[in-house]
C-alpha cells in the first residue's frame, strides 16, 4: 500500500510527495479481514456490524506542531493579560464579531502571519494521531478556570471556534456562556460558515494594528467537520467542497482511488493564525473501540456529539506550513486571502 | 519531510504433510506472492463505491483453488489472475472431502471467465494471529484432490491461490486471485492429508 498527496492552488500543484501509510491500516484491514457473520446473527441490533462503511476512511483532519497550541491564537498573552480581556470586551459587549482572534509578530518579511508551530512530529508508522506530545491549551478563563479542564488536546486543528459549535457541543460542559466563547477563540481553528462574522487583528512589534475579516469556513457551510476537527467522508458526492470524497482511479480500479477535500480561504487563514497546517490525517473508522464505548453502528455523523472513533490510516507531513501566504505588492499577506485562493488536497492510494 | 514510505502486504505460506498416524512433514516454507486482484478488492473496498448487498463478507478471504499446472507459462506475476490448471470439478476436489465446494465465475481482467469450482475456508479457520497478521488454514484431507489424472497421466498438485469472495457485491458470487504460491509437485493419496497455513501481513 503506498499513497501520494497533490496540493493544488487553483491550476497549481504546489505539493506532490508520498505519504506514510502506519501500522493502523493494518489492523483496519485485519479487522475486516476477520470480522465474522455471527455477530450480526447474535443480536439483531448489530446487523450493521457488516457493513463495509464500518471500515473504510471516513474523515480527514489537520494538524500542527504541538508548540503551536500555546502560541499563534492560542495564546492570549499573559494569564487575564491584555489581549484576554480584549476577547472579553468583545463578548460581553456583544459586538456584531462573533469573536476576535489576536496575533503578535514583527513584520520582517512583509506582514504574511508566520506561525510558531516548533518542530512537528515526525513521519512515524507507529503514530495514531498527527502530533503525539501534548497539544492542550493552557489558558485562563474570565472564571479563572483553565480552558484545559474542559478541552485535552486531540492532537489535531479542532472545530470550537464557531459558538454555535463551542456553546452547544456537549464535549464542553460546566462553562458559563462567557468561558465558551472564550474557550472557543483560544481553541479555534475554523471560522463559521455563512456570513463572514470573525475579525483577526494583527498587533506589530511597533504597535501598529491590522485587522482583517476572515471569510466562511468551507467545512463549516457545509456542515462536514465535528468539533474535534474531523472532516467526514460524503458518500455520493464528488464536490470536494462539501467534505471529503472519493473516486477510483482511471478506468477500473487497479489503479486505486483518490480521495479529495477543499479548503476555502477562510479555513486557510484561520488555520494560519492558529499555528498553520503541517500534517494531514486520513482515518478510518475503528469499529472496535466504537463498540467498546458503547455505539452500535451505524454511526451516522454528527458535529456536536460525534459518536464516531477513528483509528488513523495514513499521514502526510510537511517542513512548510501549506496555509502560508505571501504579500502581493502593496496588499497585506495578512488579510490576502482571495476567495479564488482555495486549496485542493488529492489523496491517491494504492493497494499494490 | 519528504518521507517515502510504503506499507507491503505479504504473505508466508507453510505446506505440512501430515499422515493419519500423525507424523507430519513440512514440504514449503516460503513467501507467497501478492497479485493485483489484492489491489483490486481493496481499491473497490475503500472506494465506499459498495453494491446495495454488499457486506464486509464480500471482501474477505474466503475461498481458494489448487492447481496442477504451475507455475505459469509467463511467471509468477502480480498480473496473474488465475491459477494455470486450477482443478476443473467438483469431483477432483473429493466427493467424499469435508470441503465446501461451489463453481462459481471469477473475476479475470475487467470481466469474468467461466466457472470453476471453488473451496469455501470456514471461519473457524480464518485466525488472527497479530495486530495486522491473518492466518487461513486451509485442510486438504485425506479423502481430497486424490489420484488426479490429466491425459491419462498422473497430475501432482503445484499450485495453490486465495481468492477474496466477491468484491463486486455481485448476485452470482464472483471472486478474485490475490494471492498465489507454485510448489513442488505433490502427488495427493489418501495417505495424508495437506495443510496449508497460509498467513497474510497486511
Amino acid at each position: 500500500m503506498k499513497g501520494e498527496v497533490e496540493i493544488w492552488r487553483g491550476d497549481s500543484l504546489i505539493h506532490k510527495e508520498s505519504n506514510m501509510i502506519v501500522d493502523g491500516a493494518g489492523v483496519i484491514i485485519a479487522d475486516m479481514m476477520t470480522a465474522t457473520p455471527s455477530l450480526s446473527g447474535y443480536d439483531p441490533t448489530l446487523s450493521s456490524v457488516l457493513d463495509p462503511s464500518n471500515y473504510c476512511i471516513q474523515a480527514i483532519s489537520f494538524g500542527t506542531g504541538k508548540d503551536a497550541f500555546t502560541s499563534n491564537a492560542h495564546n492570549t498573552g499573559e494569564p487575564l493579560g491584555i489581549l484576554i480581556q480584549q476577547r472579553q470586551v468583545y463578548v460581553w459587549d456583544n459586538k456584531q464579531e462573533e469573536a476576535l482572534l489576536f496575533v503578535n509578530f514583527s513584520a520582517i518579511d512583509g506582514s504574511a502571519y508566520i506561525p510558531e508551530a516548533g518542530f512537528p512530529e515526525a513521519p512515524n508508522p507507529q503514530l495514531t494521531r498527527l502530533e503525539m506530545g501534548d497539544t492542550t491549551t493552557y489558558q485562563i478563563l474570565p472564571s479563572e478556570a483553565n480552558v484545559s479542564s474542559y478541552f485535552v488536546g486531540n492532537g489535531q486543528l479542532v472545530n470550537l471556534l464557531p459558538s454555535s459549535i463551542v456553546l452547544n457541543t456537549t464535549e464542553i460542559t460546566g462553562a458559563n456562556e462567557v468561558d465558551k466563547k472564550v474557550i472557543g477563540s483560544t481553541l479555534g481553528c475554523f471560522p463559521p460558515g455563512g456570513v463572514p462574522s470573525i475579525s483577526a487583528i494583527a498587533i506589530f512589534s511597533d504597535g501598529s494594528e491590522l485587522s482583517s475579516l476572515i471569510g466562511s469556513s468551507t467545512f463549516n457551510s457545509a456542515s462536514s467537520m465535528d468539533y474535534s476537527g474531523f472532516v467526514s467522508f460524503q458518500k455520493g458526492v464528488s464536490d470536494p467542497a462539501s467534505g471529503l470524497v472519493v473516486a477510483p482511479i482511471g478506468f477500473s480500479y487497479l489503479s486505486g482511488v483518490e480521495y479529495s477535500v477543499e479548503l476555502g480561504p477562510g479555513d486557510l487563514q484561520c488555520a494560519n493564525l492558529y499555528g498553520g497546517i503541517y500534517h494531514l490525517g486520513l482515518w478510518c473508522l475503528d469499529l472496535q473501540q466504537s463498540l467498546r464505548s458503547g455505539n452500535i453502528p451505524p454511526y451516522s455523523f454528527s458535529i456536536l456529539n460525534n459518536p464516531r472513533k477513528y483509528r488513523l490510516f495514513a499521514i502526510k507531513s510537511f517542513n512548510v506550513d501549506i496555509t502560508k501566504n505571501e504579500d502581493n505588492g502593496s496588499t497585506s499577506g495578512f488579510t490576502n486571502y482571495a476567495s479564488d485562493q482555495n486549496l485542493l488536497i488529492k489523496w491517491k492510494l494504492k493497494f499494490l | 519531510m519528504n518521507f517515502i514510505e510504503e506499507k507491503s502486504i505479504n504473505g508466508h505460506l507453510t505446506i505440512i504433510k501430515k499422515y493419519s498416524s500423525g507424523k507430519e512433514e513440512i514440504l514449503l516454507d516460503e513467501n507467497n506472492i501478492i497479485v493485483s486482484g489484492m489491489g483490486f478488492a481493496l481499491s473497490k473496498f475503500f472506494s465506499h463505491n459498495h453494491a446495495t448487498n454488499n457486506t464486509i463478507l464480500d471482501y474477505q478471504i474466503g475461498k481458494f483453488q489448487v492447481g496442477v499446472s504451475g507455475p505459469p507459462a509467463g511467471g509468477v506475476v502480480s498480473s496473474i489472475f488465475e491459477l494455470s490448471g486450477a482443478l476443473s470439478s467438483i469431483s477432483e476436489y473429493g466427493l467424499g472431502s469435508n470441503l465446501v465446494i461451489e463453481s462459481l465465475q471469477p473475476i479475470i481482467g475487467t470481466g469474468v471467465g467461466a466457472a470453476k469450482p471453488f473451496a469455501n475456508i470456514p471461519h473457524s479457520k480464518i485466525t488472527r494471529v497479530g495486530d495486522s497478521s491473518v492466518r487461513y488454514t486451509l485442510v486438504i484431507d485425506e479423502e481430497a484432490c486424490n489420484n488426479l489424472t490429466r491425459d491419462s497421466s498422473d497430475a501432482y498438485l503445484n499450485e495453490i491461490g486465495l481468492f477474496v469472495n466477491n468484491p463486486l457485491g455481485s448476485a452470482s458470487e464472483n471472486p478474485i486471485l490475490v494471492a498465489y504460491k507454485t510448489f513442488s509437485n505433490i502427488y495427493k493419496t489418501s495417505d495424508f492429508s495437506l495443510i496449508f497455513r497460509w498467513t497474510i501481513n497486511f
